[in-house]
């Protein structure tokens, strides 16, 4: 075995060892790991946030509304909105939405408008 | 297709569009260690490439994708039918014991990093806030000015001056991915990680003893900013890997008229200046130290040099006319930076980012010994030649210092906000710089100690 094979193998041994054992290796490795949603600033539904995203139709306009939510609430319900409910479009001005997305005490409610 | 084939195929094109580009130049029998040279400039040049394409009305997409892979891949292709392949032979070195030891903690480190990046969620907030959902609506929508120009109709994002590369590589990696998964980000970042230490392995192989490049390779590496950073899923490791391998390129370029180095650094100038907005005054800035470099020892080098930093600028030209044919505003105007008036109303400001930036370049828990390692080869090279060349590396990296403070200095947002939230990250780029040139400064040293003995 080459000097170079035996350094790459030594390397993938060790890395092996490292994030078997608790430690910063292991923490590197993300042992155990997240999973595809973001890791809000808050506690959201992730999943019922997909659901949403999913019934929502794709070619739409949506005004998302979270009354009494803290400015942090409400900026992580943004962006998980630009994440899971794209390519629906997401609105300032009520009169061009065609649904209201309402998250309260950490429900959603899905409403078609007119 | 999954995060980890969709991501690994995502990349695959990349490394494949990057072989197809520096074709003409990849020295014959050695085309597989150019691997982390490939992925480097084929990421670069099909993101710009994809980006640009939203810009003229594309959305971002496997069809973009195609067209763009296509076009750079038969440009090089092209270069290398029309010039032939170069009789550049590889350099070549074998590897030592010391070498030896620190590839095994590369790959160590490299390997945990990667596995890591499959497995985490973004830490940053920008990431999956504003990053992610930019590069969605430019899959969906393309660059619609109802999301991407502020208007009182329509949500629109945040910080619209920022070039959109990393948004358009995860919206890309997403498309792979086949769903919305937030570690497509750090999977992206950790694979970047990897090619970047492969990119600099490679081209400082042979020109630098091995245990060194190798040890000052790892150096950086496991310096525990950059780790923590690869798994942010934010584009400072990006952009800091493009700043740092444009500073590489030229050096190689200037120092041994290495033409692959050339076309890397133009490339990576380009990735750069497309993955936040500081890319500009970070690569005019070595560009600059390197044309001041170069004017005594590679005059002949310098049109070539300029003309590869003049293609890079050139590919932001795009970006610029549809910013301004917008009207978007810019977070740090030329204006506010050059406000004699304004500036010296706000000294204090200088007293809470100076001291807060040095000590993000020194300290040792965030960037290991990079930045005090290169001053120290930088300065004993100077003592022992009394020649000024050497202090250029330093020259370089305390240039981006200064630079980081004026823009903090100049800046309008909250000082302590400001520093608390970026100064960090905003620092990546010159560290990475100060790892990537300590190699050969401490070759150059070693060879200068030998020569004196």
């Amino acid at each position: 075995m080459s000097r170079s094979a035996a350094a790459v193998a030594g390397g993938l041994a060790l890395a092996a060892a490292v994030a078997a054992l608790p430690g910063p290796g292991r923490r590197l490795a993300e042992i155990p790991g997240d999973g595809p949603d973001p890791v809000y600033d808050v506690r959201l539904p992730g999943e019922r946030i997909r659901e949403v995203g999913r019934r929502l139709p794709d070619d739409t306009t949506y005004l998302l509304r979270a009354p009494g939510a803290t400015p942090l609430v409400a900026g992580n319900l943004k962006a998980a909105g630009q994440l899971f409910f794209a390519p629906a479009l997401p609105v300032q001005d009520e009169r061009l939405a065609r649904w209201d997305v309402v998250y309260r005490d950490g429900t959603f409610f899905l409403l078609p408008r007119g | 297709m999954g995060l980890l084939p969709g991501v690994l195929a995502l990349n695959a094109v990349f490394v494949a569009v990057g072989y197809a580009l520096l074709l003409a130049l990849l020295p014959r029998g050695a085309e597989a260690s150019y691997a982390g040279v490939a992925l480097l400039a084929g990421a670069a040049a099909t993101g710009v490439g994809v980006f640009v394409a939203a810009i003229a009305g594309l959305h971002v997409g496997l069809l973009s994708l195609a067209l763009v892979a296509a076009l750079l891949a038969a440009g090089g292709i092209a270069a290398a039918l029309l010039w032939g392949r170069t009789d550049v032979r590889p350099h070549r070195a074998s590897l030592d014991g010391w070498g030896a030891v620190a590839l095994a903690g590369l790959v160590c480190v490299l390997s945990l990093a990667l596995v890591g990046g499959f497995r985490s969620s973004p830490w940053l907030d920008d990431s999956w806030g504003i990053w992610l959902p930019k590069g969605l609506a430019l899959s969906a929508h393309g660059l619609d000015e109802r999301l991407f120009a502020p208007n009182g109709s329509y949500v629109f994002f945040e910080v619209p001056d920022y070039p959109l590369w990393w948004s358009t590589v995860a919206a890309l990696g997403v498309r792979f991915v086949g769903s919305v998964d937030a570690r497509v980000l750090d999977a992206q970042l950790a694979i970047l990680l990897v090619g970047f230490a492969g990119a600099v392995a490679r081209l400082l192989w042979g020109r630098v003893r091995t245990w060194v490049l190798l040890w000052a390779l790892l150096l950086v590496v496991a310096s525990p900013e950059l780790l923590r950073e690869t798994q942010s899923g934010g584009a400072d490791v990006p952009l800091g890997v493009f700043v740092a391998s444009f500073a590489l390129g030229s050096v190689l370029w200037l120092a041994s008229g290495d033409r692959l180095a050339l076309v890397f650094a133009a490339v990576c100038a380009a990735g750069a200046l497309a993955a936040k907005t500081e890319g500009l005054p970070e690569i005019a800035l070595l560009f600059v130290v390197a044309l001041a470099a170069g004017w005594r020892v590679a005059r002949p080098r310098l049109p070539a040099l300029a003309g590869a930093a003049a293609a890079a600028f050139a590919s932001a030209v795009p970006w610029s006319w549809w910013r301004n044919a917008h009207g978007l505003p810019t977070r740090l105007p030329l204006r506010d930076l050059l406000d004699v008036a304004s500036l010296a109303d706000r000294t204090d400001r200088l007293g809470r980012s100076a001291p807060a930036l040095a000590g993000h370049f020194l300290d040792p828990t965030e960037w290991l010994l990079l930045v005090p390692l290169l001053v120290a080869a930088s300065v004993a090279g100077w003592l022992l030649t009394r020649r000024a060349l050497w202090l250029v590396p330093t020259a370089a990296v305390l240039l981006g210092y200064a630079l980081l403070v004026w823009a903090y200095w100049a800046a309008r947002e909250d000082i302590d906000y400001l520093i608390g939230t970026s100064a960090y990250r905003t620092v990546t780029p010159f560290t990475l710089l100060a790892g990537v040139l300590l190699a050969p400064l401490a070759e150059l040293l070693l060879r200068e100690r030998a020569r004196r003995d």
